[in-house]
């Protein structure tokens, strides 16, 4: 057993501290960071919840019910930016950012903390695949509501329907990731690739506007 | 071939049909000057894809569980919300008119969410399955109604049709079993017909010409009505419905290159 809130605290502190002393797009992407893990550990409160009430089990609920809770949880401070404060694209992009890296350094602290860190395979794995497999779903939902906006089609159907997207995503991902062989690897390949496939029109669209 | 078989089979060739079709709406999405709809459609394709690939590894990895509920369904809502979303930017405009059509068609899904909820008993998802649908439905009437595609006569059939669907899909649960064979058969030919009769619609108005725009909406309705057939059949005929939507992708894909086409000479 781990103490998850513990875990949060001691990191949390020395970036809340450093917030008092930064401004602008740096202060913006810690607060992002530090939403990001405590919506990772709310959307672990209510994994836990769901698979403690539904009896499905531990491994079946990470495998259908967390993309659904983790994915909604993430874009809740996103939706919050978006409509409240009415940010630009880029300063939307980077929140989303924040907000993925939290959850993904979060969550790989809280597992590494539980099984171990003597595996390097496991630490690739978890560096390389699941931790940017959360800040891809994230990502890819900013930026489908930035083009929404963008295109005027930013509309409750098209939230959801990204939204939906995202967590479609994240339990193919999880799906294939549940059983060793050639689909795990395949799971494990998938984040990375689609990262690069996202990073390359992302990269061209924002050369041509700066 | 078992049923689980002939399922991946036509799920790998819906696949493909999508995998074609989101090359040739990312191409129209880049190189048109009003890409929203063709955005929003490409992004309603790769949620349909996700959708099949999930179910796919799903055989695979798990041959011998049924599936609980799983995001391969959320996949499916995101491509319904996705594709009204495309349909209603091509769509855009007051609903005058269209009122009456609309709340019919909120009403068949209802009564069809209530249909799945007697055959399957999974509440959540059916509901939710029910209300997405509902919203998609409605904007199918509301593009139908507004391209004015469909004349008076084919209205007052089309409704006919849903309404005896529905009617005859409910007493199958309290028929005795010789009488609802068939009550079963003639839901199956009046599913059948539909699709036959929305084909051979589009058909005839793609050779008459008619509007990008109601050509788009009309291969909506194919897939709408489709998928409606489908959660109303079991296999084999499961699979006959799951042909005629995997076919008109690839036929809505084309028309919504017209609809671009049109929209950046304009």
């Amino acid at each position: 057993m781990i103490y998850a809130e513990n875990i949060l605290l001691c990191i949390a502190i020395p970036l809340i501290i450093s917030c008092l002393f930064t401004r602008g797009a740096t202060r913006r992407f810690l607060l992002s960071f530090l939403t990001g893990m405590g919506v990772c550990l709310l959307a672990a409160y209510i994994s836990g919840f769901i698979n403690a009430a539904s009896g499905m089990g531990a491994r079946d609920t990470a495998i259908f019910i967390s993309p659904v809770v983790e994915e909604t949880m993430k874009m809740m401070p996103i939706l919050f930016y978006l409509f409240l404060l009415e940010p630009e694209d880029d300063d939307l992009i980077l929140s989303a950012a924040g907000i993925g890296t939290g959850f993904a350094i979060y969550e790989n602290c809280c597992y590494i903390l539980s099984v171990g860190a003597g595996s390097m395979s496991f630490i690739m794995i978890r560096g390389l695949a699941v931790g940017v497999m959360h800040i891809v779903s994230v990502l890819a939902l900013a930026m489908g509501l930035t083009i929404f906006r963008r295109f005027n089609a930013l509309s409750a159907a098209s939230i959801m329907g990204a939204l939906a997207l995202s967590m479609t995503f994240h339990g193919l991902y999880n799906l294939l990731v549940s059983q060793p062989g050639i689909t795990s690897y395949i799971g494990y390949i998938l984040p990375m690739l689609t990262a690069v496939l996202m990073y390359l029109p992302y990269r061209k669209l924002y050369l041509r506007e700066h | 071939m078992n049923s689980v078989a002939f399922t991946t089979f036509f799920c790998y060739l819906q696949v493909l049909a999508l995998l074609w079709s989101i090359w040739q709406s990312s191409h129209l999405f880049r190189s048109s000057r009003t890409p929203v709809t063709a955005l929003l459609y490409t992004f309603a394709l790769i949620s349909l894809l996700l959708s099949d690939l999930y179910w796919i590894a799903y055989i695979v990895i798990r041959p011998e569980t049924r599936m609980p509920f799983a995001v391969n369904e959320i996949g499916e809502w995101a491509f319904f919300l996705l594709l009204a979303a495309s349909l209603a930017s091509v769509f855009r405009g007051g609903i005058a008119g269209a009122a009456r059509e609309m709340v019919l068609a909120a009403l068949f899904a209802a009564a069809s969410a209530a249909l799945w909820i007697g055959w399957s008993g999974e509440w959540v998802q059916d509901i939710i399955t029910g209300i997405v649908c509902g919203y998609f439905f409605c904007i199918i009437v509301r593009a139908l109604r507004i391209s004015d595609i469909l004349s008076g006569r084919e209205w007052a059939v089309l409704g006919f049709m849903s309404f005896v669907l529905i009617i005859l899909q409910g007493l199958t649960f309290v028929l005795p079993q010789g009488v609802r064979r068939i009550v079963d058969a003639c839901c199956y030919v009046l599913m059948f017909a539909g699709i036959i009769a929305f084909y051979a619609k589009t058909i005839r108005e793609w050779k008459r010409q008619a509007q990008p725009e109601a050509l788009f909406c009309l291969c909506c309705t194919i897939f709408a009505w489709g998928e409606s057939c489908m959660y109303m059949s079991v296999e084999p005929m499961y699979f006959a419905a799951e042909i005629a939507v995997t076919a008109v992708i690839p036929i809505m894909t084309v028309s919504l290159r017209k609809v671009v086409v049109k929209d950046d000479l304009c």
